[in-house]
């Protein structure tokens, strides 16, 4: 029997597990949620905020939570681009054009990475990487998971309050709602979705600051990142960013308390079970209204 | 027509569900399924170890162009295990080959993960292979003669696609023979497709037992098998490091974490077998999935068994987060070792940092052993070595190649100048029949010089528990323990390689030192 200390441990890891899956789902959130593109290639633009965070830090000896501007303005402009020359012309054709466009894509960044950066496994050393705070009882709380954590919850709220009180919000909220009816208040549909996939890749570079002390890199270090996003912004409710806040904190604890309690090799198989029981209940999300 | 008026925009949310509940469910119901499969295992057979040197061999060859072939090999191991009791193997081959002429290129198939999770160590191991080819085909090609064709195939760190590549090479390619792989489950699922296609399979790198057992006869393997690191490990532990902690082996909590795959069960099983015949304390075993993006709750649960001594097998993807976690969750021991895998991997050791000093690893990845030795080869291995090194330190930014590469290189050099020539020469031609009589009858004897990896190559016949299993390298055994001392690894064990003297409990400077 697992004493109690260890248990709490536990279920404070998850929580944190759960912060860096809402980090990872924001971008997501809005590419997904919002403009309903299916990015496949979402884990990908995560490796790629990763190597410059890592490269960042390495050359220049940035310290990659002050690089997050840099790379957020990058991955727009690389989000913005792909937009416009590769997703918006096949928008128009069945979905699984999109599926194929972004695994396609997927894999194209995954195989230049290879070719620029090798399969070298390269990571952020020294700072904060591996320190942890000290509670009473024993407990620990590791940093940077926290701090990715914060900036989960923080950019939640904010990209909560700008969609609900800002002039854009306003804007892509009506186009996610009814594009015809967007379109004929005179609103420029694609534009708005050139600016929410740039948004939502510019929030995966943030989400790729703040784990970045925390994750190696190398070029397949996003896949896994795609289908836990996907989960957790259908849990949440689609475009439902304080769902998917508490979506994330679920699948993060459920993952690490049943692999203590039982067997971490089931851990992430019976998480998701247990989201399969949850759209059986509520298949359009936890949250969503 | 606008987009704006077309509703098939976006994917609706019962068409995405179906998607995703779907793949989730098949997801589920493989993690699940391969859980149960892992736990039905078969369990270790009895080994008993004596280390032996002394080998009593009889090689009658008659092999003479053209003339009836008889090559009889009878040899007697040099180690005693109740799988390999003392065994002597005797293999008769005699026909009149038909010697059909010569072609002039030879297509091969090779193998390796060169890209997902297993990428870094297969796409090494992928350019010392084909460094072998190269240095091969400038002398001609096998024989002198026939020049070499490979077929490159990436198994992307997936059975299903490394199945679906071997039948490529196999079907589409026509390659006389396959070489491969890292990854045990890659090479099992590649070496079942190579057995239906009755293709000569020679396998490097990977070390699973389970691929021995299956009785095949394309399949011919050059490593050593998982147990025998296994019990490398335990009985570094038990010479070693329990004595320097001063305590007996019954004092003495061992915690048993690998990845779950043949590799780290076969490893693992091994050790733990050992373990129970020799009194060692093993008080748990966390096998964890290597893909994971967490291991908090693998950590937590090593840390709740309160180990002294960590026995880990890892692979390079999933170890740089297991030392962070780690460290972050304040897991403590006396001396963390390693099996091989990751912890043999260079660039994921420097990716740990300082933290890796004073871990030890058990295997045959000591490049520096094989460095150290070059000696002893003959001038022209010698010479081939040297080359191997440098050609390969120079595609990889001065990167000395690891033991993986070596293998890789050592074994290709040696399907391609010892069995592929005989295969031409006496029995006939390079078709998959011809290449089998010629590995069954190849005996290239123990010996450093001789060969360019280490010991020799016999491969086990027919009726053998072990068929196609390179069984010198099953005997001999040749495991040793480094540790990690400013990053660089230093053989410590067994004393006759040691080059530094082990440094055991863990000195206070590493994070996991137990205090």
């Amino acid at each position: 029997m697992l004493e109690l200390g260890v248990v709490l441990q536990g279920i404070i890891n998850g929580i944190l597990l759960g912060g860096i899956f809402v980090l990872m789902s924001i971008g997501l959130n809005l590419i997904f949620g919002v403009s309903r593109v299916i990015n496949f290639a979402h884990g990908d633009f995560l490796m790629l905020g990763l190597y410059s965070a890592y490269w960042l830090f390495t050359l220049y000896g940035l310290n990659p939570y002050l690089s997050a501007p840099l790379i957020i303005v990058l991955l727009f402009c690389i989000g913005f681009i792909i937009h416009w020359f590769l997703i918006n012309p096949i928008l128009e054709r069945p979905e699984l054009a999109q599926v194929l466009m972004t695994v396609g894509l997927s894999i194209i960044f995954q195989n230049g990475a290879l070719v620029a950066w090798s399969a070298d496994y390269r990571a952020i050393i020294g700072g904060i990487v591996g320190v942890s705070i000290p509670l009473i009882g024993g407990l620990l709380l590791p940093l940077t998971r926290v701090i990715a954590m914060i900036i989960g919850f923080g950019s939640s709220i904010l990209f909560y309050i700008f969609l609900k009180k800002t002039r854009l919000g306003m804007i892509i909220r009506a186009v996610a709602q009814d594009r015809v009816a967007a379109s004929l208040m005179g609103v420029d549909v694609e534009k708005i979705d050139r600016i929410c996939f740039g948004l939502g890749i510019a929030l995966t570079g943030l989400a790729a600051t703040a784990l970045s002390p925390i994750y190696s890199v190398h070029p397949f270090v996003g896949i896994p990142f795609t289908i836990l996003s996907f989960i957790v912004v259908i849990l949440g409710g689609l475009g439902n960013f304080l769902g998917a806040f508490l979506g994330g904190i679920i699948i993060g604890t459920l993952n690490a308390v049943i692999g203590l309690m039982w067997n971490p090799q089931l851990a992430m198989a019976v998480a998701f079970l247990i989201f399969i029981l949850i759209l059986f209940v509520k298949p359009r999300g936890l949250f969503a209204r | 027509m606008s987009r704006e008026h077309s509703s098939g925009k976006g994917v609706t949310r019962r068409g995405f569900l179906t998607v995703a509940v779907s793949a989730i469910v098949a997801g589920v119901v493989a993690g699940a399924g391969s859980y149960y499969a892992g736990l039905s295992a078969a369990p270790v057979k009895e080994v008993t170890k004596t280390l032996e040197r002394t080998v009593r061999e009889t090689v009658t060859t008659t092999l003479a162009p053209g003339a009836p072939t008889t090559v009889t090999t009878t040899l007697t191991s040099p180690v005693t295990t109740t799988v390999t009791q003392r065994e002597t193997i005797t293999t008769t081959i005699t026909k009149t080959p038909e010697i059909k002429p010569a072609p002039k290129e030879v297509k091969i198939g090779f193998i390796q993960p060169m890209t997902g999770a297993l990428a870094f160590n297969g796409k090494m191991a992928m350019d010392a292979m084909m460094i072998a080819v190269d240095m091969v085909n400038r002398e001609g090609g096998i024989a002198g003669k026939v020049k070499i064709v490979p077929v490159i195939a990436d198994a992307k760190s997936d059975p299903k696609v490394a199945a679906s590549e071997t039948e490529r090479l196999c079907t589409i390619e026509k390659v006389s023979l396959v070489i491969g792989c890292f990854g045990s489950a890659i090479m099992l699922a590649a070496s079942e497709v190579t057995e239906k296609y009755k293709i000569p399979g020679f396998w490097t790198g990977a070390i699973t037992r389970k691929a021995a057992e299956r009785g095949y006869k394309y399949w011919f393997h050059m490593e050593t098998l998982d147990f025998r690191v296994g019990e490398s490990v335990a009985q570094f532990t038990e010479e070693v490091v329990i004595p320097k902690l001063g305590k007996k082996p019954g004092d003495v909590n061992i915690v048993s974490m690998h990845e779950d795959g043949p590799f780290g069960t076969g490893t693992h099983d091994g050790a733990i077998e050992y373990a129970k015949k020799r009194g060692l304390n093993v008080v748990g075993r966390v096998p964890y999935s290597a893909k994971e993006t967490d291991f908090s709750s693998v950590i937590l649960k090593v840390k709740a068994a309160k180990p002294d001594i960590i026995w880990w097998t890892a692979y390079p993807s999933d170890m740089v987060l297991i030392c962070r976690q780690a460290k972050e969750l304040g897991l403590k021991a006396k001396a963390i070792i390693g099996f091989g895998g990751g912890t043999a991997t260079m660039p994921s050791i420097k990716a740990v940092g300082a933290d890796f000093n004073y871990i030890f690893d058990v295997g045959e990845e000591a490049g520096s052993v094989e460095t150290n030795k070059i000696e002893l080869l003959t001038p022209k291995l010698r010479n081939v070595l040297k080359e191997f090194e440098e050609r390969f330190k120079a595609e990889h930014e001065g990167m000395m190649p690891m033991g993986l590469d070596h293998d890789a290189f050592g074994h290709t050099y040696h399907v391609l100048t010892n069995i592929l020539p005989k295969a031409l020469q006496y029995f006939g031609s390079l078709d998959p029949e011809a290449v089998i009589e010629a590995a069954e009858s190849t005996v290239v004897q123990e010996g450093y010089g001789s060969t360019l990896p280490s010991y020799g190559y016999v491969y086990a016949p027919s009726g053998h528990p072990f068929k196609g299993q390179n069984m010198w390298k099953l005997w001999v055994n040749p495991n040793v323990a480094m540790q990690y001392i400013d990053l660089k690894p230093y053989v410590v064990w067994p004393p006759k390689y040691a080059v530094r003297e082990p440094i055991v409990p863990l000195p206070s400077t590493s994070p996991y030192a137990a205090t």
